[in-house]
């Protein structure tokens, strides 16, 4: 039975494998699915980050036709060339013209739109506080590079909006600069929503220092994991500052708390400290992903290799079990009817192996045991045990009836049955712990001069040999024939 | 029950007001001054954070070469008048910041004396102050909203620059000295005047935290002139040559 012991604990560490197997592959999907979800909302902040960039140069483009428009330019020079601190009068004519130019800009008109003389002064503006001229504003960044020359863009914010704001110089008779124009678009949802489209699946905000202009979470559909929402993303914006990579490189990425998913930091910068955040959630193996499975699912599972090796292994497991059971089992119950049909009166071991043999020893030591009380119980003569051979052989005969009535066996079947003789001597001899270094040779020349006086005490023609346990020990038992 | 006064009364009182503008007009001319060679100045390179460099499209309009950038007269020039009965100006200094600059550039003040910016722009700011030539923070960066003011202190004498965390070109120099004199303000030409008393008083003008120019005016009994020349500062290295404009062309991510 070792084999099928052996098959037993192998199929027992084949389970205890799989079920470790499961639960790594599961840990394994979620660590995987983890670190995509970490590149993907890089990669996504990085595509808003370049759909701004974009978005900026568009703007700064398209506001060349207000920045180089005549009328436009011939009321800059106008204004660069008064006397007077505030551009009272031609203003009006500015701010005029530039709503004029900011509602030919169709789907790009800003929500401010304002001109600048050479000294930074507003001398014309629509939008927020419009009309209002005079006020300083040549020392932003923005508006100083626009009227030393460049295209550039930025991101303000007034009053709570922010803008992304482009702005170029107004050229006059392509020599002289004479001031610029500065446009501003405001960020709000819709435009967040927009940006959104960009990276599927994902939530963003655009924030500021103090709060957060623009957010959008889609919608999740059915089964999928939830993008973070607003909230979650803007908790972590008040220790955004106090974390080494942001301060180093203006962008982090981390896990949001209670696993609510992964989310990518990114400055904006520009003179509102504004940021862009993207987040994603986590998509997580269930413990129970097995009965969510669908059809689709089950279709895909290799059934055939995997019932294939199912099978490999019962077939295994069988012939195992018939090698080491069914077959043994086979021939001890043959030994079995053999014993019951006789003339043998014992089971022979040494024609099983096995569990089968154990059987047999066993039985035979029972049987001993059962004529010995049957002996006892029925008054007779109590005799040897290892009398067996008289108390078996010939039913009816009276105990102590010796067994020379029987024909002696001829040299070949004496030579058999000694070697039979000398076989269970040595394997009774084992079973009782005793050495078993009894060679053939000396055994059988025992049993020749023990023959020799069982034949001329007994006045036989021969004698016949049996193997008992007496004592604990085991020996060898003559007893005359014919 | 609210006091009336009477004609006769109304009379006197404007009778003593006339007399005591003509007596005070008595002692007081005017002074007018000009800055020399204004033309001159030029702002010092202030270095960007490399990240910010790509950040933004700043490109030339490929028309027209870039204008060089040059000081703004009526607003980075700071001129200061010291002298026998100049008062010192109130405390606390205030100094207002409008279109991403100070005004006037260059803050003098005591030690000890508490600086209030007023942030008179559209945007915020996230002032810190640093000492000059260095980057440890003396005064901790802070939101200013805009309309709204901060006050900050300095910690000991010395020239400390005002600086942005938004804006990095942002600059306002602060002169912690042994008092800060009284403030006069230029027009775009650098034209400044004022009305003093007789006696002797020294003009100074200060651009970006070194002062450029000092000269002495007396008023004795009428109007004076005095012109002021700005020069190098002291020390200071020739002027650097234009640092590339275009720069920001090619756009780059740094993280």
């Amino acid at each position: 039975m070792l084999f099928s012991r052996f098959w037993m604990v192998l199929l027992a560490l084949v389970a205890g494998a799989s079920v470790a197997a499961m639960t790594l592959a599961r840990k394994t999907y979620d660590h995987d699915r983890a670190t995509d979800v970490a590149t993907m909302v890089d990669s996504d902040r990085r595509i808003v980050e370049e759909f701004l960039r974009r978005d900026a140069r568009t703007r700064l483009d398209d506001i060349s036709p207000v920045a180089s428009d005549a009328s436009l330019v011939a009321l800059m020079v106008t204004a660069t060339r008064r006397t007077a601190d505030t551009p009272a009068a031609i203003g009006t004519a500015i701010t005029t013209r530039l709503r004029e130019l900011n509602q030919g800009l169709g789907p790009l008109r800003g929500e401010v739109l304002f001109a600048v003389d050479p000294r930074g002064v507003v001398v014309g503006r629509v939008g927020l506080q419009e009309n209002e001229v005079g006020q300083y504003v040549g020392g932003l960044p923005l508006v100083e590079r626009a009227i030393a020359g460049n295209v550039r863009d930025d991101i303000w914010e007034i009053a709570g909006t922010a803008y992304r704001m482009a702005a170029r110089p107004v050229i006059s008779e392509g020599r002289y600069y004479v001031g610029a124009v500065v446009h501003g678009m405001a960020i709000h949802a819709r435009f967040v929503e927009n940006v959104a489209q960009l990276v599927p699946g994902a939530s963003v905000i655009l924030f500021g220092a103090t709060q957060t202009y623009g957010a959008y979470a889609p919608v999740p559909e059915a089964g999928a994991v939830p993008a973070p929402r607003e909230g979650t993303l803007s908790d972590p914006l008040r220790t955004l500052t106090q974390r080494a990579d942001w301060t180093a490189h203006g962008a982090a990425s981390f896990d949001l708390p209670d696993n609510l998913g992964r989310a990518s930091y990114g400055a904006l910068p520009g003179s509102v400290g504004a940021g862009i955040a993207v987040g994603r959630g986590l998509p997580t193996m269930p413990a129970d992903f097995l009965l969510r499975a669908s059809k689709d699912d089950m279709g895909r599972v290799p059934l055939g290799p995997i019932l294939g090796g199912v099978a490999a292994l019962i077939l295994v497991g069988f012939a195992l079990f018939y090698w080491e059971y069914d077959s043994k089992k086979k021939k001890l119950i043959a030994a079995m009817r053999d014993l019951q049909k006789g003339p043998l009166n014992r089971v022979d071991p040494l024609l099983l192996d096995g569990f089968a043999r154990d059987v047999a020893v066993a039985a035979n030591d029972g049987i001993d045991e059962v004529v010995k009380r049957e002996i006892e119980r029925s008054g007779g003569k109590l005799r040897s045990v290892n009398d067996l051979e008289s108390l078996l052989s010939i039913p009816g005969d009276a105990p102590g009836t010796p067994m020379n009535q029987r024909l002696p066996l001829n040299e070949a079947d004496e030579q058999r049955q000694w070697r039979e003789v000398y076989e269970q001597f040595v394997a009774r001899r084992r079973e009782c712990g005793e050495a078993a270094d009894v060679t053939w040779e000396r055994f059988s020349a025992t049993l020749q001069k023990s023959r020799a006086e069982v034949v001329a005490r007994a006045r036989s023609r021969s004698a016949r040999f049996s193997v008992v346990v007496k004592d604990g020990r085991a020996a060898v038992k003559a007893a005359p024939l014919g | 029950m609210a006091r009336r006064w009477s004609p006769g009364s109304r009379r006197w009182v404007l009778l003593t007001a006339l007399v005591c503008v003509a007596t005070g007009s008595a002692f007081a001319h005017e002074v007018r001054g000009t800055l020399a060679g204004a033309d001159a100045l030029t702002p010092s390179p202030r270095a960007t954070p490399a990240r910010w460099r790509g950040a933004f499209w700043e490109v030339p309009n490929g028309a027209l070469p870039l204008s060089a950038p040059r000081a703004n007269v009526e607003r980075d020039v700071a001129i200061v008048l010291t002298g026998a009965g100049v008062a010192e100006s109130r405390q606390p200094v205030t100094v207002p910041v409008e279109g991403g600059r100070c005004r006037p550039g260059t803050v003098l003040l005591s030690p000890g004396t508490t600086l209030t910016i007023d942030n008179r722009d559209l945007l915020g700011h996230e002032f810190y102050v640093v000492r000059q030539g260095a980057d440890e923070r003396v005064v901790p960066a802070e939101l200013t909203a805009a309309r709204t003011r901060r006050q900050v202190a300095l910690p000991a004498a010395g020239t400390y620059e005002l600086r942005d965390l938004r804006q990095p070109t942002f600059r306002c120099w602060l002169v912690a000295g042994p008092g800060q004199g009284r403030v006069l303000a230029a027009d775009r030409a650098g034209a400044f005047a004022a009305a003093l008393d007789d006696g002797s008083y020294t003009v100074k003008a200060y651009y970006e935290g070194v002062e450029r120019g000092s000269a002495e005016v007396t008023v004795a009994g009428r109007e004076a002139t005095v012109t002021l020349p700005l020069g190098a500062a002291p020390g200071a290295p020739a002027a650097p040559a234009a640092a590339p404009a275009d720069n920001n062309h090619h756009r780059r991510r740094d993280h």
